[in-house]
């Protein structure tokens, strides 16, 4: 296991293994999302009170979960790079952002297209929305932080130490603004991820999007991860063996 | 000890050398406070409720536009890398180096913040926990700035960067600032807020200075 995971921190490796691993992820995610997405989306019955427009939560709920824990895959990627100064940690990092950044921004839309019909109005500063657009604005700090740097090292290292700030951060906020919110207008009972009282076949089809949606996150990460390794190590000679040969995934 | 002390006295007498880094947030806090009645009108009632919500968000804007005066000289004239690589303990020149700052942009802050929340109508009651909470909350903005003006005092455009960086940050300081003042005017209880408002205090001075070195190792060495 642990020689596994070290093989991994070389580049030639994660892109070797990634290769051999992606057209399993992408049929399995695909199997997943298909069977998840016609189930939730077409075939489970109508909330007898939201009607229809339940489904969004389908894609709401795990767009959510992986948004949050993109950001805590992001500060660990930041803490392996300054503390083991694994480079691959930091590449990986570096697709965390702007792949966390958009899972984030989709719950907040999926969230307020679901909120128009359902609390009638697409924006509320209820403290789950509020903390997710804290969180949407940590990701653009990082990647803004990143962009202004020119020299890629530099870069690398002031994004991890600014990660490890905001993962510090991101319980304390979370928590200020749920005691805010409780101040200010009393605590939403509204909440989309009771799906205790709900029979398997609304919750199954859940289960089937969310393991697809993890498996598309990966596969985000891992396509953004093994572009930044050609691009950071297309000097080197199996890099120029690839690019020669041209083979994609292999 | 010494260290912190020589720390603290070179910051001061160049702080009060060019008294213009010193008033400058002042006047910003003073301005933008002032442009509020200006913009939403004057009646007294509204005021009063928004006005903790004015003095903590303006205050910290201030804080956050005079941390380009805490790293920026010593970064281009490289005492910086001096101070980097001086035997002494970084960590409390890097405590000393901001607490001083705090000294000469938070504290005129804090001490001017009780006029102007009485212009903006805030009941007396409000007052002194608005005046208590920004003294312990200023302090926690200052050290969060000044990871963020570490991390960007080596690029040469930083100003809205700092502010994406840093804002976000801002935001428990700001929601606790202002509701201890919420809640003293609603007569209900303030200990436990100033209490979690220090223990954040606590936290920023402990951990800060650390992520300020990091950072700082990085900018100079760009």
């Amino acid at each position: 296991m642990w020689q596994w995971l070290f093989k991994l921190s070389s580049p030639k490796w994660f892109y070797t293994i990634s290769g051999q691993l992606m057209p399993w992820l992408a049929a399995l995610t695909t199997l997943l999302l298909g069977i998840g997405l016609v189930w939730g989306l077409a075939f489970t019955p109508p909330d007898y009170q939201m009607g229809e427009n339940y489904r969004i939560a389908y894609i709401h709920v795990p767009a959510a979960s992986i948004a949050m824990g993109c950001y805590y895959m992001m500060a660990c990627m930041a803490a392996a790079f300054l503390i083991w100064r694994i480079k691959m940690a930091d590449m990986v990092a570096k697709a965390c952002a702007p792949v966390g950044m958009t899972f984030t921004a989709l719950a907040l839309f999926t969230g307020s297209v679901w909120g128009i019909p359902t609390w009638g109005t697409w924006w509320i500063w209820d403290a789950r929305l509020t903390s997710t657009l804290i969180m949407l604005f940590l990701f653009i700090g990082v990647m803004a932080l990143r962009s202004a740097y020119d020299s890629e090292a530099a870069g690398s290292k002031a994004c991890a130490v600014l990660s490890l700030v905001g993962v510090v951060n991101v319980p304390i906020i979370k928590y200020s603004v749920e005691w805010w919110n409780t101040l200010h207008q009393g605590a939403s009972s509204l909440s989309l991820s009771n799906t205790s009282a709900n029979p398997p076949e609304i919750w199954l089809p859940a289960f089937f999007v969310g393991f697809g949606l993890l498996g598309f996150y990966l596969i985000a990460i891992i396509l953004r991860t093994r572009n930044e390794i050609l691009i950071r190590e297309r000097r080197t000679d199996w890099v120029v063996d690839i690019l020669n040969t041209n083979k994609g995934f292999s | 000890m010494s260290i912190i002390k020589a720390t603290l006295r070179r910051e001061l007498l160049i702080a009060f050398r060019s008294p213009g880094e010193i008033i400058n947030p002042l006047m910003f806090f003073v301005i933008a406070v002032s442009l509020f009645p200006l913009g939403v009108g004057a009646d007294q009632a509204f005021l009063s409720e928004i006005a903790p919500g004015v003095i903590w968000v303006t205050a910290l804007l201030a804080v956050m536009l005079s941390m380009d005066s805490l790293f920026r000289a010593d970064y281009e004239d490289g005492s910086l890398e001096q101070l980097l690589l001086s035997p002494q303990p970084l960590y409390f020149i890097v405590l000393a180096k901001v607490s001083s700052h705090w000294l000469v942009s938070g504290l005129p802050l804090v001490i001017l913040a009780p006029i102007f929340a009485s212009m903006l109508a805030l009941p007396d009651a409000g007052i002194i926990p608005l005046t208590v909470s920004l003294l312990i909350g200023t302090p926690i903005l200052t050290m969060l700035g000044a990871i963020g003006m570490a991390l960007t005092v080596g690029l040469s455009k930083s100003g809205l960067l700092l502010a994406v960086l840093i804002l976000p940050l801002y935001i428990p300081v700001l929601v606790f600032g202002t509701g201890v003042v919420n809640s003293a005017l609603n007569s209900l209880g303030i200990a436990g807020l100033m209490a979690l408002l220090g223990a954040m205090l606590v936290l920023a001075l402990c951990l800060a200075p650390l992520a300020i070195i990091a950072a700082l190792r990085i900018s100079v060495s760009l």
